[in-house]
């Protein structure tokens, strides 16, 4: 009899125990295949989100380091010229760098604006579920990124070949006691 | 005729003296005009070095490379 109780309770024991992962599968939400697909999505995209968010952050810190030197240098010059002046130099040429140079700025800083508006705009929309537009924008932003590269470069470029010259030939003019106009 | 002789002598050495005196403030008028001081005291062209240095240090001191295209790459988006 005794026997007999110990071997069923061994075959319930082993039954429960056979039985017991398949019970924890059931009682688990099971996700259906979309459901997993649209989460991997998710992820993806607040990966990329968040991608597109450093990259805006280390805009940034590029452009202010930018407008920093540009002012710096803006102001530099305004200086040279008021100085050159009341020694009597003719800087009609330099005033007129000047203002060229500052429309520059105002140019890149603008572009600069459009480009983050852009990759603001590609940041709202859903990577792959957008019907393309994800990617029109980031191509959009990508053309702009080339502007704003551009304009740093003109930037550098004219004060390279216009500004530097005109203000080393300033050393071949014999200035007069009288100061000139500084045309500021 | 001896001290009319003596006397050509001196005029002679006096009008090269003053050719000479002209001929040395001509030289410094020339080299002054150039890069020399200028009517307030200061040397102009140090001037003009000193801030040409100066734009040329503050304009480097950024690079166009800072707005690369690869910061927009496939791979640096995860895309």
């Amino acid at each position: 009899m005794n026997k007999h109780l110990i071997v069923v309770t061994a075959a319930l024991l082993m039954a429960a125990l056979a039985a017991c992962p398949a019970c924890l599968a059931q009682t688990a939400p099971k996700r259906s295949a979309p459901e997993e697909r649209q989460e991997q999505k998710d992820a993806r995209a607040a990966r990329i989100t968040e991608r597109i968010e450093l990259v805006i952050a280390r805009f940034d810190n590029n452009k202010e380091r930018h407008v920093a030197a540009y002012n710096a240098a803006k102001a530099r010059l305004k200086e040279a010229i008021t100085e050159l002046a009341e020694k009597g130099y003719d800087v009609t040429r330099l005033t007129a760098d000047l203002q060229a140079w500052d429309g520059m700025f105002v140019k890149f800083a603008q572009d600069y604006a459009t480009l983050i508006n852009l990759l603001r705009t590609a940041e709202q929309y859903a990577p792959y579920e957008s019907q393309g537009q994800f990617a029109a924008a980031i191509q959009q932003a990508r053309a702009q990124l080339v502007t704003v590269r551009q304009d740093a470069l003109d930037i550098r470029h004219y004060y390279q070949t216009v500004i530097r010259p005109d203000l080393q030939a300033l050393k071949d003019q014999n200035p007069s006691s009288s100061p000139a106009s500084s045309g500021t | 005729m001896k001290i009319l002789k003596t006397d050509w002598k001196k005029a002679a050495a006096l009008v090269t003296l003053v050719m000479l005196l002209a001929l040395v403030c001509l030289l410094s008028i020339s080299c002054g005009g150039s890069g020399g001081q200028d009517s307030s005291g200061g040397t102009g062209s140090a001037t003009i070095d000193k801030y040409v240095n100066e734009l040329d240090s503050q304009v480097n001191s950024v690079s166009p490379g800072d707005f690369s295209d690869s910061n927009l790459s496939d791979s640096s988006l995860g895309l």
